[in-house]
């Protein structure tokens, strides 16, 4: 064995000028392909972190299903918002369970004093008719909805058609009712025997929980999220928009609600990293396959020219393992040698990419893809040369020799 | 040392067989120059392949010290060659990109000699065979008779028991033929047995023993 390798190397030596191509030709391709790679890596990054920036310009939006007290606290300080108001819209039906945790939250916060109103108010007639018909004993609210303030504290919803204003009265709302049992709820308790009729107040943050996707989805379909978000405000009742409109005028333009602008930001530039990161994709695949085939063709050719080497050694008293040792390791070597070389050049060339629209960076798991070329070129040369070479006659060899 | 005992060889091609040899009974003693002759195709070639063990009889025996060939598998043969026997080549199949020394290095290579004891020996054997001076030079830096030189170095490396070659001569002119003969003949001297395909018939004189092959077979008469 230990001869095998020795010879391979005097023969990598006596041919260093074709190996020094091969290895150079790999060393380019791996390069690429690593900078292709840390490209496709920090867009992926660099989609995450813009998600998260456009979140905060914006209103910030959260995927926290159960905990809204956290959701609501994580948004003042991420965002940076600093209102004290808060107005929930929901696009999404919430479980009657889920309804609770909001409301209880949400008077929890109240209470903490970190709002200073709180008001909830769901998008959808559904809800409304199934949901507060049946606990709050409300009556279905249509589509002009309102929310309404009521005695400056918490709940408030009405029906402007009728203009029969109805609420719950924030007094008369407290933790135990909130956290009650909907199962044993008693609905007569809950509601309030008269109620505060009054105009919509303008004195409400938003808070825009995505209650029914789950976060590991979101996460991964970050633009598709934005879509459906954006296009869910667009097409949020009419009422929805109208608080929003009132929020923006009682702040004065401190409250920023840019959410058309932030998705046109968005979009450009995410499609700007997508088409880099699909151009370099393509290379990427391009250069594997040229990679892998071309110099598994080269080196078959190369190995193919010695069979009267081989011939000679069988005959000096070399067995087949002598010369599947020394073909093996020689392609190896080359593979390895251009996988190494073309990951430090990959390495030089991301930390020289300044050209892009956002900025790469260098993973050490990018080079899992040159350290496979460098296992696989060996494996498909070997397992094509060496039948060739287990077939071969070295008396038949040295004839045709 | 050597047995053969009803040696056939037959080649399959396009529904043809040709026979290369036929009934070959043969037997060599130790320290024996045997000379194979014979015009071209007649079959010396394929025999000395067999007893060279590179090649396999399509039927009969072959005893080597009282092992028998026939039954050993590739790596098994390759094994004996490597202990046994030496080659000797017309066209020296030396390895180009090696250079002398790393040529005749080569079967101890296999052997599992180590590097520093197998350098030692080349080296001897450059020396005996008049290439101290050129043991770094690679093949296509030596003449015609010094890479035959350096090719039978490389054949007696392993200490053989027998030295096979194929018209050693072929390749070579007139006065290097002689040395590389005279060359041969010490070394069946010093106890190697020796068997040597030829169609030159000046060289039978180095011969303790002329065979002569007609169309596959041994012929009777002696030249």
């Amino acid at each position: 064995m230990k001869y095998s390798i020795y010879k391979a190397i005097i023969m990598m030596i006596a041919n260093i000028k074709i190996y020094l191509w091969i290895v150079i030709e790999l060393m380019l391709i791996v390069s690429i392909l690593v900078l292709s790679d840390a490209t496709y890596r920090s867009a992926n990054s660099e989609i995450g972190r813009l998600s998260n920036i456009y979140s905060e310009q914006a209103i910030y939006i959260t995927y926290y299903q159960m905990d809204t007290a956290s959701s609501v606290k994580h948004i003042k300080d991420i965002a940076g918002i600093t209102y004290s108001d808060i107005l929930i819209l929901q696009d999404e039906l919430p479980e009657n369970a889920i309804l609770q945790y909001y409301i209880s939250d949400m008077i929890t916060l109240y209470k903490e004093g970190v709002f200073s109103y709180v008001n909830i108010v769901w998008g959808t007639d559904e809800f409304l008719k199934v949901q507060f018909d049946k606990y709050f004993d409300m009556g279905f609210i249509g589509q002009n909805a309102r929310a309404l303030l009521a005695n400056d504290e918490v709940l408030v919803l009405a029906d402007s058609e009728e203009k029969e204003i109805q609420a719950i009265s924030p007094s008369s709302l407290t933790m135990n009712d909130v956290t009650h049992n909907l199962e044993s709820f008693d609905s007569n308790q809950m509601i309030p025997t008269s109620f505060i009729s009054t105009e919509i107040d303008s004195s409400y943050c938003i808070i825009l929980p995505i209650s029914e996707r789950p976060i590991d989805w979101a996460q991964n379909n970050v633009n598709t999220t934005f879509s459906v978000i954006f296009d869910d405000f667009g097409e949020a009742p009419d009422q929805v928009n109208r608080m929003i409109s009132i929020l923006l005028d009682k702040h004065d333009g401190k409250f920023i609600y840019q959410y058309d602008d932030v998705l046109s930001d968005y979009v450009d530039h995410a499609e700007a990293i997508l088409e880099e990161i699909n151009l370099f994709l393509l290379i990427a695949k391009i250069c594997l396959c040229v990679a892998v085939f071309g110099i598994t063709g080269i080196m078959i050719i190369i190995v193919r020219k010695r069979k009267k080497e081989y011939a000679i050694s069988y005959a000096m008293g070399a067995c087949k393992l002598n010369i599947y040792l020394e073909l093996i390791f020689e392609v190896f070597c080359i593979s390895s040698a251009g996988s190494i070389l073309g990951s430090l050049v990959g390495y030089f060339l991301t930390n020289l990419q300044t050209q892009s629209t956002f900025p790469v960076r260098f993973y050490f798991s990018c080079i899992s893809v040159p350290f496979m070329v460098s296992l696989i070129i060996p494996l498909l040369v070997s397992s094509i040369i060496i039948p060739d070479v287990k077939s071969r006659d070295p008396i038949e060899t040295l004839k045709i020799e | 040392m050597i047995i053969l005992s009803n040696i056939c060889k037959t080649y399959e091609g396009k529904g043809v067989t040709t026979f290369a040899l036929t009934n070959i009974n043969l037997s060599i003693k130790q320290g024996e120059f045997i000379i194979i002759y014979g015009k071209s195709g007649c079959g010396k070639s394929t025999l000395l392949n067999i007893l060279g063990t590179m090649d396999r009889p399509a039927k009969g025996d072959y005893l080597f010290n009282d092992t028998d060939i026939c039954k050993m598998k590739f790596n098994e043969l390759a094994q004996f060659r490597n202990n046994y026997i030496g080659f000797v080549f017309q066209s020296f199949y030396l390895i180009n990109e090696f250079s002398a020394l790393d040529n005749v290095e080569m079967p101890l290579g296999y052997a599992g000699v180590g590097k520093v004891k197998r350098c030692e020996m080349a080296r001897d054997l450059l020396r005996t065979v008049g290439l101290w001076d050129k043991m770094k030079n690679k093949p296509c830096q030596l003449s015609g008779g010094e890479q035959q030189r350096v090719a039978i170095a490389r054949a007696l490396i392993n200490q053989p028991k027998l030295l096979i070659a194929d018209e050693p001569t072929g390749n070579l002119d007139e006065k290097t033929s002689i040395d590389i003969m005279n060359l041969l003949r010490e070394i069946n001297k010093s106890g190697t047995t020796m068997v040597m395909v030829t169609h030159n018939m000046d060289l039978l004189q180095y011969a303790s023993r002329v065979i002569c092959m007609t169309d596959g077979v041994i012929s009777p008469k002696t030249v």
